[in-house]
């Protein structure tokens, strides 16, 4: 057969017979070539081994791991790590943002003709200055900035205008599209980003290192009506501001909470330092009768009086050098019931005197109000409180006077009061799970009788204003007199109603309180609660209660009498109180 | 018999050169392809981002009461405009035995039609007249 030639022809080795080979490979030859041929074994075993190893992972990678895909193939599965979270309320509305903005900057250098370049730009940004522009310009800098964070729309019409020597930077900027609106619960962050006020302070850590939004108790629908009646209150009434909340009374989640005056977080320094302040968690003001509420609930939990005792509210209480009198002065012998309608500042000083310093102090402790209220804000005021508890004190505070706690406080304090009487810890925070363990203040049968009593109050006491057709609120008044130049000011006023709907099952705490509103037609000179607070609060529940899913109920219904109705006449006569009083 | 083998395997060594050079470029322009798609990507969810924020813009509850005020003729919600279910009265007696008395009337050859001739006439739903509705 022809064989194809590829390679020249293999020289042909000489078979050398097995007995020669036998005979001359002897001594030194033969070690040579049993080392050489020991190496042979050695180095292929070796690369043997090799092989065999390479085949082995070989099989593994690509038969038996199967499934594990390269990560690059995966791609953006992960969004990119934003410098800050966002900040969404809780029904998921966005109220924070960091948004890439383009920063202009020029180089100069490369600017063909400055003068038009100015006006040009000055055109399509209208609150540049076309001189400063000009200037700038002309500098033969090579780096100057014209404009930080331009909104995409600003970014398209400078590049329209096609001027070379123009760039962008990009920059990271936060950016509250809600921008006074939800102002004092979030704060903001400077231009580093980091956060400065608010919860954008208090929870920077999370925020930085986060991706996933956090979810704020706000709702913003009601954070909007709230702060509209708010401002329509206070310019009703030429007030210099006003503080307005809305507590979830089982979750103690603030579904709202605005502060006025407020600012735009977008542009925290274009507005003076005092619009910064957050009346709610960091004012702390003497409440005035609404602590009644608490002094009420004190005296009924320890027993020492009942929904038919009652004091005498006759005279004034000289103690001293002061005297208290009741605004809306009955002189006579009145029941509890009475004491709280009428918000008889007499029955209530006697009503806690008989608890006695003491069990008001420790009464106030459990209530949180003795502390700063542990929500998620750097702007946490702290309680002013008596030192040394004298029996003045007892006696003042018992109508809200001589201690000073934040509105804050106060919500929180009468969600406690109307749930049945567990204290939960408020937050700024959408809770996951809202049934979360609290401590108990007051008895649930405590918690029972007060709610008829702050029911009664908008029935027929001083806050009828109040009353929100089918929402059966129920809450108290309080106008404290502002403290000012060595003594109260008799005409500086804060004006503050705070009440829950709907009565006969508690489910939101609405507090309105207005600092230093004037009287005026419509109130008949009045600048008191009753007038001011009470009907803003009537008209934020009714406006908050279909938002909120809260169901309006007919209020004459023999079911919802059962669970408010009370008694204000005394059963057992003005004697009974009288025998009371020996104990005074 | 060692030199078919050779031929042999030259040959499968070139083709999977050749494979291995088409595949290579295969990946080449995949990797190309998903590079430009993350990029894509990337560009969409920033623009996502922005477009989320702009909503939340445009949707200030200040901003839209007063497009609704101006747009749409709706009034706010009043306590007394809303009810249970089972607050509703019960459904008049008359208008059920109408359909079933339909035959009746028109005699057994309509009824073995089984086809009524017209809907039998139901009570118009209770709706509140435009001008019933409050004044702004």
């Amino acid at each position: 057969m022809s064989r194809l030639r590829l390679f020249a022809p293999r020289p042909e080795i000489p078979v050398l017979p097995q007995p020669v080979a036998q005979v001359s490979l002897e001594g030194l030859p033969q070690n040579a070539l049993e080392t050489g041929r020991t190496r042979l074994v050695v180095t292929g075993a070796l690369f043997a081994l090799a092989f065999a190893l390479i085949g082995g992972r070989l099989v593994d990678v690509t038969v038996v791991k199967r499934g594990g895909e390269p990560r690059f193939a995966q791609g953006l599965r992960q969004p990119p790590v934003a410098e800050r979270a966002d900040i969404v309320d809780r029904n998921g509305l966005l109220l924070a943002t960091s948004l890439p903005t383009a920063s202009l900057y020029a180089d100069t250098k490369d600017v063909i003709d400055p003068a038009e370049a100015a006006t040009k730009l000055s055109r399509a940004l209208p609150e540049l200055n076309e001189a400063e522009i000009l200037a700038k310009l002309k500098s033969e800098k090579s780096f100057v900035w014209l404009r930080r964070s331009l909104t995409p729309r600003q970014e398209q019409a400078v590049n329209g205008l096609g001027i070379p020597g123009l760039y962008f930077q990009r920059e990271d900027r936060r950016v509250y599209p809600h921008g006074a609106l939800v102002a004092h619960a979030l704060g903001f962050a400077n231009i580093d980003n980091r956060g400065i006020a608010g919860v954008e302070q208090a929870l920077d850590d999370v925020l930085r290192g986060g991706r996933e939004p956090i979810a704020m108790s706000i709702d913003l629908r009601v954070q909007h009506i709230l702060r509209e009646e708010l401002q329509a209150t206070i310019a009703d009434f030429a007030a210099i501001g006003g503080t307005a909340v809305v507590l979830d009374v089982h979750s103690a989640e603030i579904v709202g909470m605005v502060s006025l005056p407020d600012f735009d977080p977008n542009r925290p320094s274009a507005l003076p330092a005092e619009t910064r302040f957050n009346r709610n968690t960091l004012g702390v003001y003497e409440m005035g009768s609404t602590f009644k509420i608490f002094t009420v609930a004190m005296a009924l939990d320890a027993g020492s009086t009942t929904l038919t005792g009652g004091y005498d509210a006759t005279l004034p209480l000289k103690i001293g050098r002061f005297t208290i009198r009741d605004d809306h002065a009955q002189k006579r012998w009145l029941t509890t019931p009475e004491i709280f309608m009428h918000s008889s500042n007499i029955g209530s000083a006697r009503m806690a005197l008989d608890v006695g310093a003491a069990g008001q102090r420790a009464f106030f402790g459990k209530l949180g109000f003795l502390k700063p209220v542990p929500v998620e804000l750097p702007e946490s005021g702290h309680p002013l409180i008596p030192r040394p508890w004298r029996p003045i004190n007892v006696m003042t505070i018992a109508f809200g006077h001589g201690m000073a706690v934040t509105p804050l406080h106060l919500a929180n304090g009468l969600a406690t009061v109307v749930n049945g009487g567990i204290l939960r810890q408020p937050t700024l925070l959408k809770r996951p799970e809202p049934a979360i363990p609290g401590e108990r203040v007051i008895s649930d049968k405590t918690s029972d009788q007060m709610r008829r009593l702050l029911n009664l109050v908008v029935e027929r006491g001083t806050g009828k204003k109040a009353a929100a057709p089918g929402y059966v609120v129920g809450g108290k008044t309080g106008t404290a007199e502002k403290v000012g130049n060595g003594g109260y000011r008799r005409k500086a006023l804060l004006s503050s109603f705070v009440g829950a709907f709907p009565m006969h099952a508690p489910r939101y705490v609405v507090l309105v309180s207005v600092d230093e509103p004037k009287g005026n037609k419509k109130s008949f000179g009045f600048a008191t609660a009753g007038w001011v607070a009470a009907p803003a609060v009537s008209r934020i529940v009714q406006r908050i209660g279909p938002v909120l899913g809260v169901t309006p109920v007919n209020q004459d219904a023999p079911e919802i009498r059962q669970a408010v109705a009370t008694d204000v006449a005394p059963r057992s006569g003005p004697k009974a109180g009288e025998r009371k009083l020996a104990s005074f | 018999m060692i030199r078919r083998s050779l031929i042999l395997w030259v040959a499968l060594a070139a083709m999977v050169s050749v494979a291995l050079f088409v595949v290579k470029y295969e990946v080449k322009t995949l990797e190309e392809e998903f590079a430009r798609l993350n990029r894509e990507i990337q560009r969409n969810r920033d623009a996502i981002h922005v477009l989320r924020a702009e909503w939340s813009y445009l949707n200030r509850p200040d901003q839209l009461a007063e497009m609704a005020l101006r747009h749409l003729d709706l009034q706010p919600l009043l306590t007394g405009q809303m009810g249970e279910l089972k607050n509703l009265p019960a459904r008049k007696p008359e208008a059920a035995p109408d359909i079933a008395a339909a035959p009746d009337a028109d005699a057994p050859k309509t009824a073995a039609v089984a086809k009524p001739a017209k809907p039998a006439p139901q009570p118009k739903p209770a709706a509140v007249p435009v001008s019933a509705r409050p004044a702004p």
